[in-house]
């Protein structure tokens, strides 16, 4: 038992001193650098190849052959440990041993005659000037030995560790689709509201599509209810034959009727099912453009302008609901002075010709503001407001114009009549 | 390891209670109890009681029972010179009468 008790007595002070711990990690020189290839999961890719009035999807599956460039190094782990308590511990510990030591030493020399001055409690004299020595000594060594062992535990425990070890780092890594293969499955062709085409079934890593079989835009090409990959040459060949199959399916005799928004979706169309069907969409291209061009220089055909055919202020009104109210003393009227941020609203407009411009335009006065008001030409309305004549209607604010040295905002008319 | 000295004899032990009982001046306590004076006082307790002798041992009161009623004694210090306080004599004549009669006294 008695040989255990100091192991036992060492293990509890080791546990006891506090050692700091700090680990840091160099980068050493380069050993070595291997190429390293392997490879992982890759998937399927489509083609399009589109002609007219078919296109042909090909299937192919493949794996992805990873190269990496894997760099080894030799790095060393630093582990520096200190024990900033020992050395006080033992300096402490010899002192007081040091101490305890010498008073044992000279315990002899101090008297050993009980204390007879005092009698305590229990009929016992005091003790003798040599047996308090002797406590003291033992005390002073009772604290100073621990000491000494925790000081010398912390100092054995302290000081710098190096492992060193090597490293590898993957220093550059390269993807490359590899085994290309054939894949047959479910093709479904989507838009944006759902499925555009019957779904087929490819065989031999291809599958066929007929342009009539397309009900709409396509935007992608599932394979097993996943989004094929297509590189970007597939991807303007699915848009022009799609394109082209919307044009097939709404041909348009007229453009007249056709308000300019869809005529700009429809020359979209045109242009990407070019890359597919040049010639047949030369001609449609040329005239779309040109109708455009028309109605940039003269506005909207009338037929397409609500109110156009308005015969009385209560249609015209009832076609464009007024937005703005443009009389005297309206806060409406202010807005005028920046004509740009009011553009294209409907406004209901009480004014007195103050000039004759052109024999469809005249400058009216609304409060203090002026304007050029248009009329349209031909309209039944569009006559009899000579100067100084009280005018009441329905106009559209058509942004600044300039006449001569006056720049003014302009009122195109709906509908104008005098006011009774 | 014990850090008090050897233990006492009993007529050390006789000799220390009534050293302390005497000590100048005396506790009105003393006086009334035992019926002694100042200046004879040590000398007629150590007769009464019969550590005179260097051989006297405690039979009745023993000693265990004299070092139990001395307690009281020492609430001032253990020292041999200490003067007990007379509240501390009164609560000994209290507690143990066998010490008041072994030392001639009269119980209160």
């Amino acid at each position: 038992m008695k040989t255990l008790v100091w192991p036992m007595v060492v293990v509890l002070f080791a546990g006891c001193v506090r050692v700091d711990s700090e680990t840091r990690v160099e980068r050493g020189p380069l050993l070595k650098t291997v190429p390293k290839e392997s490879v992982v999961e890759g998937g399927v890719r489509g083609r399009v190849l589109a002609g007219w009035p078919e296109m042909q999807i090909s299937l192919e599956g493949f794996e992805t052959c990873r190269n990496e460039v894997v760099e080894t190094y030799e790095e060393e782990v630093l582990t520096e440990k200190r024990s900033p308590a020992s050395g006080a511990a033992l300096s402490a510990g010899i002192a007081t041993t040091l101490a305890g030591g010498v008073l044992l030493a000279l315990s002899p020399l101090f008297s050993g005659e009980p204390n007879r001055g005092v009698i305590d409690g229990a009929g016992r004299f005091g003790p003798a000037p040599r047996q308090q020595v002797t406590a003291w000594s033992i005390g002073l060594m009772v604290v100073g030995v621990p000491a000494i062992a925790a000081g010398l535990i912390g100092l054995v425990r302290s000081g710098d560790e190096v492992e060193s070890r090597t490293v590898d780092q993957v220093a550059s890594q390269r993807d490359v689709p590899c085994h290309e293969h054939p894949v047959d499955g479910p093709v479904e062709l989507w838009g944006e509201k759902g499925q555009v085409a019957p779904r087929r079934v490819a065989e031999g890593g291809r599958v066929t599509v007929k342009a009539s079989e397309l009900e709409g835009e396509v935007v992608a090409v599932k394979f097993h209810g996943r989004e094929l990959l297509l590189d970007e040459e597939s991807d303007q060949a699915l848009d022009a034959f799609a394109s082209c199959a919307v044009l097939e399916r709404a041909p348009l005799p007229s453009f007249e009727l056709v308000p300019s928004p869809k005529l700009h979706d429809r020359l979209e169309w045109v242009r990407a099912c070019r890359a597919l069907r040049a010639d047949a969409m030369a001609e449609e291209s040329k005239r779309i453009e040109a109708e455009l061009a028309k109605r940039r220089e003269q506005g909207e055909p009338q037929a397409l302008r609500p109110g156009a055919n308005a015969t009385s202020l209560a249609e015209a009104m009832e076609a464009r609901t007024p937005t703005l109210q443009l009389v005297a003393g309206s806060k409406d009227v202010g807005m005028l002075a920046a004509p740009a941020a009011v553009e294209g609203k409907s406004a209901y407009l009480e004014a007195v010709v103050e000039l004759a411009v052109a024999e469809n335009i005249a400058v009216v006065k609304v409060g203090e503001q002026r304007a050029f008001l248009f009329l349209t030409p031909g309209a039944p309305w569009s006559t009899g407001f000579p100067v100084g004549s009280p005018v009441q209607g329905v106009v559209v604010v058509a942004g600044l114009q300039t006449v001569g040295e006056r720049s003014l905002p302009v009122l195109r008319a709906v509908y104008l009549q005098r006011k009774p | 390891m014990q850090c008090t000295g050897p233990e006492v004899s009993d007529v050390e032990l006789c000799r220390d209670v009534v050293h302390r009982l005497c000590q100048p001046a005396l506790c009105p306590q003393v006086t009334s109890v035992l019926t002694v004076s100042q200046e004879f006082c040590e000398t007629t307790l150590l007769t009464r009681g019969g550590c005179t002798t260097e051989s006297f041992a405690f039979s009745a009161p023993a000693r265990n029972r004299v070092l139990s009623c001395r307690l009281p004694l020492l609430r001032k210090g253990d020292g041999v010179e200490a003067h007990p306080a007379c509240e501390d004599v009164a609560e000994v004549f209290d507690r143990c009468d066998d010490v008041v009669v072994f030392f001639g006294g009269t119980p209160p």
